[in-house]
């Protein structure tokens, strides 16, 4: 009987500890920007981007991007995060815009591009979109509208900054 | 006169060299993200961080000066909401609040804490985090001055993150 107390006393001690050695963690961790703008000095240029939810997968819009700038100085430019590895799509009607690729958290890539400007111009190393106003709304599409996206969550990031020669 | 004449030619084209040589220049850059959804995955998280603007420059600025707010979001039921600054705000516990300081386009900084109401602070895997209540699975908190702050004039991006606590 003793040994088989000893035995029950053991396990229950090496389940406690296995039980302890759990250690706390944190998941699915996103983030999100904004600014605060104090004073007269506004806020040069804005971007928001908004990332569709609950898509079946067969639709050709997967976000939305605006993108504007309150100043004279520059011109407006915008243009993928470099995680997209973007680049120039030449749509062979005239129109060049920003291609890239995103990525589910699988790893399945899918190319996709943005609109909104019919030029693109290298800056700097870098393939920016050229608007011709001063006030963007554009989309963020697949690259082919046939090609189902993989299931999934996407992150999808855009830059836009003021242009000056 | 021509020994001028080639001087002022050789200046203008050492003027029009020097202007080209200015590189092409891209300021006041702004960054912003989301996520794209498809298919039965359900987003865990969910985070919205809007900074106030139009704010009013103001030296010495009382403590708990709001200056933007946050909401976050779960759909998960076992897990907690966790909140905190991305890294480049520098995060550190200070008198139990979860402080992070923000800076202008000119370097000059605000120190600032997350409040959000019955969360507490917890470090994990290095990173401190306020961690709401396992049942509130929507919360809204505010950032907001740490102690006496000069509000100068500027543009301060915050960048928040948010995340699943397993305890």
């Amino acid at each position: 009987m003793k040994p088989l107390l000893i035995r029950n006393t053991l396990s229950a001690l090496l389940l406690c500890a296995a039980t302890g050695s759990y250690a706390a963690s944190v998941e699915s961790e996103v983030s999100a920007t904004d600014n605060v703008v104090i004073g007269a000095a506004s806020e040069k240029v804005t971007l928001r981007v908004t990332g569709y939810k609950n898509l079946k997968g067969s639709e050709s819009v997967l976000g939305s991007f605006y993108v504007s700038t309150t100043s004279s100085l520059g011109q407006l430019v915008y243009t993928l995060a470099p995680e997209h590895e973007p680049s120039v799509y030449n749509t062979g009607t005239g129109a060049y815009l920003i291609m890239g690729k995103i990525k589910n958290e699988a790893g399945d890539p899918f190319q996709i591009y943005i609109d909104g400007a019919r030029v693109v111009n290298n800056i700097n190393g870098e393939e920016w979109a050229i608007p011709s106003s001063t006030t963007v709304s554009g989309g963020v599409n697949k690259h082919d509208p046939r090609q189902n996206i993989m299931p999934g969550t996407y992150n999808i990031g855009l830059r836009a900054a003021l242009y000056q020669q | 006169m021509n020994s001028l004449f080639t001087r002022s030619v050789a200046a203008i084209a050492l003027l029009m060299a020097a202007a080209g040589a200015q590189a092409e220049s891209l300021d006041f850059e702004v960054t912003d993200s989301d996520t794209i959804v498809v298919g039965a995955t359900a987003e865990k998280v969910t985070l919205k961080v809007t900074g106030f603007k139009y704010m009013n420059s103001q030296s010495n600025a009382p403590a708990g000066t709001q200056l933007g707010t946050f909401a976050a979001s779960t759909n998960d039921t076992v897990g907690q909401i966790a909140v905190s600054y991305g890294p480049e705000h520098n995060a550190q516990v200070i008198s139990g609040l979860l402080t992070g300081r923000i800076d202008n386009e000119s370097g000059q900084s605000i120190s600032t804490y997350l409040k959000l109401a019955s969360a507490t602070v917890i470090n994990t895997g290095g990173t401190d985090w306020l961690v709401s209540p396992v049942a509130n699975k929507s919360v809204n908190g505010t950032l907001v001055t740490n102690g006496v702050n000069n509000l100068n004039p500027g543009v301060y991006p915050v960048t928040l993150r948010a995340a699943l606590y397993l305890p």
